[in-house]
């Protein structure tokens, strides 16, 4: 699999922030900002970087907007700007990934309408991690140490492919799969809403083919089992 | 040698010094007289309130009518109940039996021959300082006309009345602004004196010898420039003369002048105080609050941390410099402080030391949140702080700085980031779980000893029929190894991820459970009778 191009636009504080957590995944980075010094900044640090004013949709298309990147961060530090972007991005590619960073209630139905993917608000999540800390510090400090943190335990999804080995199983037998030490958090049902449902609703569930697993575990149980999903299942014929 | 009454009395004192008793009846009678924080004070107010009023009206039934047996008693009745408060007052007003103990003890430790007058005259004089309290003078007065023998006094029978303020709070605040404009209402007091005092003597000299005239004594003078000057002109007493009359024009003129200033005076003295007056009812507030949250910056991270504490019912106090945040806070009728919440003084007043049992240092300044953390990290070492750090190498210097814990907007965003790009469901499906949405949670139940989770295997629990999916656990602090395939560490104690059926669980661990919120509040509560009514439930 080819690696991923990703663009950052912004290369503000959360810029900073993404840029140093995205390095550490398989993923081409590259860095737009409009601000010399801040592009020498992300250069300093490894970072390629393109200078690109993001009114001018020629520009755009120099960077490799519609052609050779598949998603893009819109970190602009204003509103406004963001909105223009994602708008900008969206018209040149229809398909592309776009996550969008806001700091209001308001504008997040704006960037969304706008056609930004996914839109994140870091003051809400932060917040919301407060009071979490608050409600439930114990769950925050062993999810924090284990799924969060460098401890190898890991939420990955894997589909239900249509000869795979999952097909026609119960949720509440995929579970109890002794060898992969998992525990199954939801699913996402094919060609329905592609709302995510937990797996305590819906445990008599048969699984089929384009449905997707929702799986917490040890990274390697989780290879192992997303390998024997994908292979033939053996015992089927039984 | 000490001779026999001291050695008696100072034995008497450390007696009650050393009597639990003593000091839990004084206690007591601090909390229903004077304590702020009792919750007995409010009832007691309200009922001392009601006796006067109703001794007032009593008086004004009597003025015309004789009284009965029945009134006579009711009278008796509340002035000993009205000497035993003034007497209750005075004791609670200082240890008295301190005093005299510590001249002792003073004594002794010099090797000085004690003397029990001076002593004792420092107890009388200590009282005495109660007793001359504007307080304790109006309610002794508010006693005496009681007695049959002075009923000359019946008229201070009034000061009942100004005893009322003793019990209200919003008059005392009232009196306390007028009191910060004593040195303007003096030089008023001091005018008014002046000009009253010389238009009457004119209006005397002018007017005494004069037939037609009214003024015939001093008194008749300063009466009618009293009425004069504060514009009531009765029109009983006019003067006669021209120059009577001038008198008069000067008089009405200084008049109006001196209504004017004085109103003046009383408006602005509440102008200012408007803003400190609302701030002390916002303090006496939050004095109320149990287990409260101290959260320091309402912004944008501020705002979504309190929507979710109102959802939870917590109690809060916000404080914020910037007064446009603060407005938006009280639009929503939150209790909020415009103010600098690095001051250790106001930490202290929204109670850091007192009621407080969390501090949220969350302003979109990385040097202020370490500011407030260290100031309340020194203030109390047990509370809980949750800092905000916006840059992550403010992290480390807020632990040093004594935070519980940080949180890191742009650095969760980086993480989010990183993970959405090759989870988006598993990342969504996981902040969603987190931040409780659709019901969802994960949270930890206790394993209670004696209740149905003490001593038994996972498979026995059947916690998939009871619509929950077990996380893991984390294990009672030292108990032994367990098998199962995944451990970590957490926090020095062992987390079992996803233990086999087989797994025991033992008293004091802690289970991590995925699934509603009311089939993990179901589960709880059945685990907590459980362990109520031995295992049968």
């Amino acid at each position: 699999m080819k690696p991923r191009r990703i663009a950052i636009f912004g290369y503000n504080k959360l810029g900073q922030e993404v840029a140093r957590h995205l390095c550490r995944t398989p993923c081409e980075l590259l860095i737009v900002d409009n601000d010399a010094e801040a592009l020498a900044r992300a250069g300093e640090r490894g970072f390629d970087t393109v200078r690109c004013d993001y009114t001018d949709d020629s520009e755009l298309a120099r960077v490799g907007i519609g052609r050779d990147i598949d998603l893009i961060f819109c970190l602009l530090g204003d509103e406004a700007q963001n909105v223009f972007l994602v708008i900008s991005v969206r018209a040149l590619a229809p398909d592309m990934v776009i996550v969008a960073a806001t700091d209001s209630i308001g504008s997040e139905q704006k960037l969304r309408a706008a056609g930004a993917d996914k839109v994140i608000d870091p003051f809400a999540i932060a917040g919301a991690r407060i009071s979490d800390l608050l409600e439930r510090p114990m769950v925050m400090d062993i999810l924090e140490q284990t799924v969060f943190g460098q401890a190898d335990l890991e939420m990955a999804e894997v589909p239900v492919v249509r000869e795979g080995g999952l097909v026609g199983q119960r949720l509440s037998e995929v579970s109890v799969r002794g060898a992969c030490n998992l525990v199954v958090v939801g699913l996402v049902r094919s060609g329905a809403d592609r709302e995510v449902r937990f797996a305590t609703e819906d445990w008599h569930y048969r699984l089929s083919a384009g449905d997707m697993l929702l799986l917490v575990g040890p990274a390697a149980d989780l290879e192992r089992f997303r390998a024997e999903a994908a292979a033939l299942d053996a015992s089927r014929g039984r | 040698m000490t001779p026999a009454p001291a050695t008696w009395i100072i034995r008497f004192c450390y007696r009650l010094d050393a009597s639990p008793g003593y000091h839990r009846a004084k206690r007591r009678a601090y909390d229903l007289l004077e304590n702020p924080d009792s919750r007995l004070r409010p009832y007691f107010d309200v009922a001392m309130c009601a006796l006067i009023l109703a001794t007032v009206a009593l008086i004004i039934h009597e003025v015309r009518n004789p009284p009965t047996r029945f009134t006579l008693a009711f009278e008796d009745t509340v002035m000993h109940i009205f000497i035993a408060e003034y007497l209750a007052r005075m004791w609670i007003w200082n240890d008295s039996h301190r005093i005299i103990l510590d001249a002792w003890e003073r004594a002794e430790f010099l090797g000085l021959r004690f003397r029990l007058l001076p002593a004792l005259r420092s107890v009388l004089l200590h009282k005495w300082q109660y007793a001359s309290s504007p307080l304790a003078i109006i309610d002794l007065l508010a006693i005496l006309p009681s007695y049959r023998p002075l009923r000359v006094l019946r008229f201070f029978l009034l000061f009942r009345v100004f005893k009322l303020f003793r019990y209200t709070r919003s008059i005392n605040e009232f009196a306390r602004v007028l009191a910060e404009k004593r040195f303007e209402l003096y030089t008023l007091a001091i005018f008014i004196g002046f000009v009253v005092f010389a238009s009457a003597t004119a209006i005397y000299i002018f007017e005494a010898h004069v037939e037609t005239s009214h003024i015939n004594t001093m008194f008749d003078a300063v009466y009618w420039s009293v009425i004069t000057i504060f514009t009531v002109g009765y029109g009983d007493i006019t003067p006669k003369t021209p120059e009577g009359k001038a008198v008069a024009m000067v008089l009405v003129v200084a008049g109006v002048a001196i209504i004017s200033f004085s109103t003046s005076i009383v408006v602005n003295a509440f102008g200012e105080k408007m803003q400190l007056m609302r701030d002390r009812r916002l303090f006496a507030e939050t004095e109320k609050l149990h287990d409260c949250l101290i959260v320091c910056g309402y912004g944008r991270v501020g705002e979504v941390v309190v929507d979710r504490l109102i959802a939870q019912e917590r109690a809060f106090v916000i404080i914020d410099r910037h007064p446009k945040n603060v407005a938006r806070a009280r639009g929503l009728g939150l209790l909020a402080i415009c103010d600098d919440a690095v001051r250790a003084e106001l930490l202290e007043r929204v109670g850091i030391n007192r009621n407080a049992s969390v501090v949220l240092c969350i302003t979109g300044d990385d040097v202020t949140n370490l500011y407030i953390t260290l100031t309340a990290r020194q203030m109390n070492p047990h509370i809980r702080i949750v800092a905000r750090a916006n840059r992550s190498e403010t992290a480390k210097k807020l632990r040093l700085a004594g935070a519980d814990q940080v949180v890191m907007p742009y650095e969760v965003v980086g993480l989010m980031a990183a993970e959405y790009i090759h989870q988006p469901v598993a990342t969504n499906a996981l902040s969603g779980i987190l931040s409780g949405e659709r019901g969802m949670a994960m949270d930890v139940i206790n394993a209670v000893p004696r209740s149905l989770l003490d001593g038994a295997r996972l498979t026995e629990l059947g916690l998939s029929s009871r619509r929950l999916t077990l996380f893991g656990v984390l294990e009672a602090a030292g108990s032994e190894l367990r098998p199962a395939l995944t451990v970590f560490d957490v926090g020095g104690r062992r987390f079992y991820f996803n233990p086999p059926g087989s797994f025991t669980l033992h008293a004091g661990d802690r289970l991590v459970v995925l699934g509603r919120e009311m089939a993990i509040a179901h589960f709880r509560e059945q685990v907590q009778a459980s362990a109520l009514h031995g295992r049968a439930a």
